[in-house]
């Protein structure tokens, strides 16, 4: 095992900004960049591009709309020609917005894009498809029933991770610079980790989800994937629409601490050392974060519960549409006491009013993003105290307290040269995701985290 | 069969007791769904059981606040 020394920041493929700057100089063009989006994920085809769908005329004609902007003399926006895919719940106008369901294939086309495909349409960017998720977003492995496997680009044999893992593949892989997608309780944050590309989900309510098919009102955030920090930042700036940020930065020393108790149990052997080494070069801080089992506990009970009150409808009609492992979660959640949803809800209100104190304490903490390498497809499961139990519902044990607590988390790779990725979950306080990223950008500058540079093909 | 519960702790679902459940929610689900949706149900008792063991007077935080 080699420790987190300097391996260097991937520089290939390039970055959405510098794909921007090409197309905005006349180097290049958005058709040329849209093309080559395309024709690489149709050569890698649906399991290992992470795309489900491909919007070819679509996108051409934008990217040829976005050529003749900059034939003008005029600027497209910072993303321009910037090719970019979604997560198949983002409603794309004149398609079906799936949800990874097959409940939703007689569902009608969306009259207009989700809003943050809008916001990056407008910065010039191109949408060029839509990518592969758990049904409704509930599962941790992007194994899916109805629209396939979506496997990991560092070991096409392991689970990308999810619920979004599509949109991290379709990152990892270098097919695009950037995905939107969502994050209920650990959606982008897990798959980032397991494929090795930053994925940032934002405090709850920070970016536009209108447009987004829900599954848990309460927990559900939109957020971006990429393999450059400063496209993932770019995103964010443009779909926060100008609005003023809640906390600055603050300047000087970033004060790092290590989430123990929960968030130290059931840590792989793989993840074990490099976590490690990672936190001594980081003085080596740790903080208990108190009441987190409780927290995986409450979210768990919101999802069920929220879950199957949306999906209530369809379990009526036919719960036999749904994929087994979704039906019968979705069915167990329909049968939960309000009261248990309710004390779940009251729960999570106490814990962010404690919560605003742990930062008077460490600017920035951290946890490993997911217990370990990504599971085999053929046997996903993972171990947790002791027992081996599935992966698709356990995968987001670090992931799922800190949605319910509706912080900021980012995610990057550490770096090294492992077999698998291995990813750190960054948290901050609500609103401060300016320092998650000024954060991140230390520690990618240290050469202690590193994208790895795409697999070969 | 009557159940006598001690109050407070919650009974483990059972197959029957699942269909009963299902029914009386007015779903119509075959009924090899049935181990599995036990299966599911246990997972969040126990989640419950971990949520109910800790004491928060209900007045001290509101259910109904989701922002963070």
């Amino acid at each position: 095992m080699t420790g987190p020394a300097a391996a260097p920041l991937s520089t290939a493929p390039i970055t959405a900004i510098a794909m921007a700057a090409r197309v905005r100089s006349g180097e290049t063009t958005a058709a040329e960049l849209c093309r080559r989006a395309l024709d690489h994920a149709e050569a890698l085809g649906s399991e290992r591009s992470g795309f489900t769908r491909l919007l070819r005329k679509r996108a051409l004609l934008r990217a040829a709309s976005v050529d003749k902007l900059v034939e003008a003399g005029l600027d497209p926006g910072p993303l321009a020609g910037v090719p970019f895919g979604v997560a198949d719940l983002f409603d794309v106008a004149g398609e079906i917005t799936t949800a990874g369901s097959r409940t939703r294939l007689n569902a009608a086309f969306a009259s207009r894009d989700a809003r943050a495909i809008v916001l990056l349409e407008a910065a010039g960017a191109v949408l060029v498809g839509t990518q592969n998720m758990d049904e409704l977003g509930y599962g941790f492995v992007t194994m899916n029933a109805h629209y396939g496997t979506t496997r990991n680009p560092h070991d096409p044999d392991r689970v990308a991770g999810g619920a979004a893992g599509g949109s991290a593949v379709a990152v990892a892989t270098g097919t695009v610079p950037i995905s939107l997608a969502f994050d209920t309780n650990g959606s982008l944050r897990v798959p980032a980790g397991l494929c090795g590309v930053i994925g940032l989900k934002p405090t709850y309510g920070d970016l536009p989800r209108e447009g987004v098919y829900p599954f848990v009102e309460s927990l559900d955030v939109v957020g971006a994937l990429g393999r450059d920090l400063d496209d993932v930042a770019l995103v964010r700036t443009i779909l926060r629409e100008g609005a003023p940020e809640r906390s600055q930065a603050p300047r000087g020393d970033i004060a790092f601490g290590r989430l123990m108790s929960w968030f130290d149990d059931n840590i792989s052997e793989e993840m074990r050392g490099p976590l490690d080494i990672f936190w001594n070069r980081l003085g080596r801080v740790g903080f208990e974060l108190p009441h987190s089992e409780i927290a995986r506990a409450a979210a768990s009970v919101v999802i069920a519960a929220e879950g199957a009150s949306l999906h209530r409808a369809a379990l009526e009609a036919d719960p036999m549409q749904f994929e087994p492992p979704v039906r019968d979660r979705l069915l167990a959640g329909l049968l939960l006491p309000s009261d248990d949803y309710l004390a779940a809800q009251r729960f999570r209100s106490w814990i962010q009013a404690r919560l605003r104190r742990q930062f008077e304490l460490a600017d920035v903490l951290f946890t490993p993003a997911a217990p370990g390498y990504a599971p085999p497809i053929a046997d996903p499961v993972m171990t947790f105290d002791g027992e081996s139990i599935p992966a698709r519902s356990h995968l987001g044990i670090y992931t799922q307290p800190i949605s319910l607590m509706g912080l900021p988390a980012l995610v990057l790779p550490l770096a090294g040269d492992f077999p698998m990725p291995l990813g750190i979950q960054l948290i901050s306080a609500a609103g401060n995701e300016p320092l998650l990223l000024r954060a991140a950008r230390q520690l990618i500058d240290k050469g202690l985290c590193a994208v790895p540079s795409p697999p070969a093909a | 069969m009557a159940l006598t519960q001690e109050s407070g702790k919650a009974a483990r679902p059972t197959q029957d007791s699942v269909r009963t459940r299902m029914a009386e929610a007015g779903i119509s689900a075959p009924d090899d769904c049935t181990p599995g949706v036990l299966a599911n149900l246990i997972v969040l008792q126990d989640h419950v059981a971990t949520l109910r063991a800790f004491a928060l007077d209900p007045r001290s935080a509101s259910a109904m606040r989701f922002e963070a």
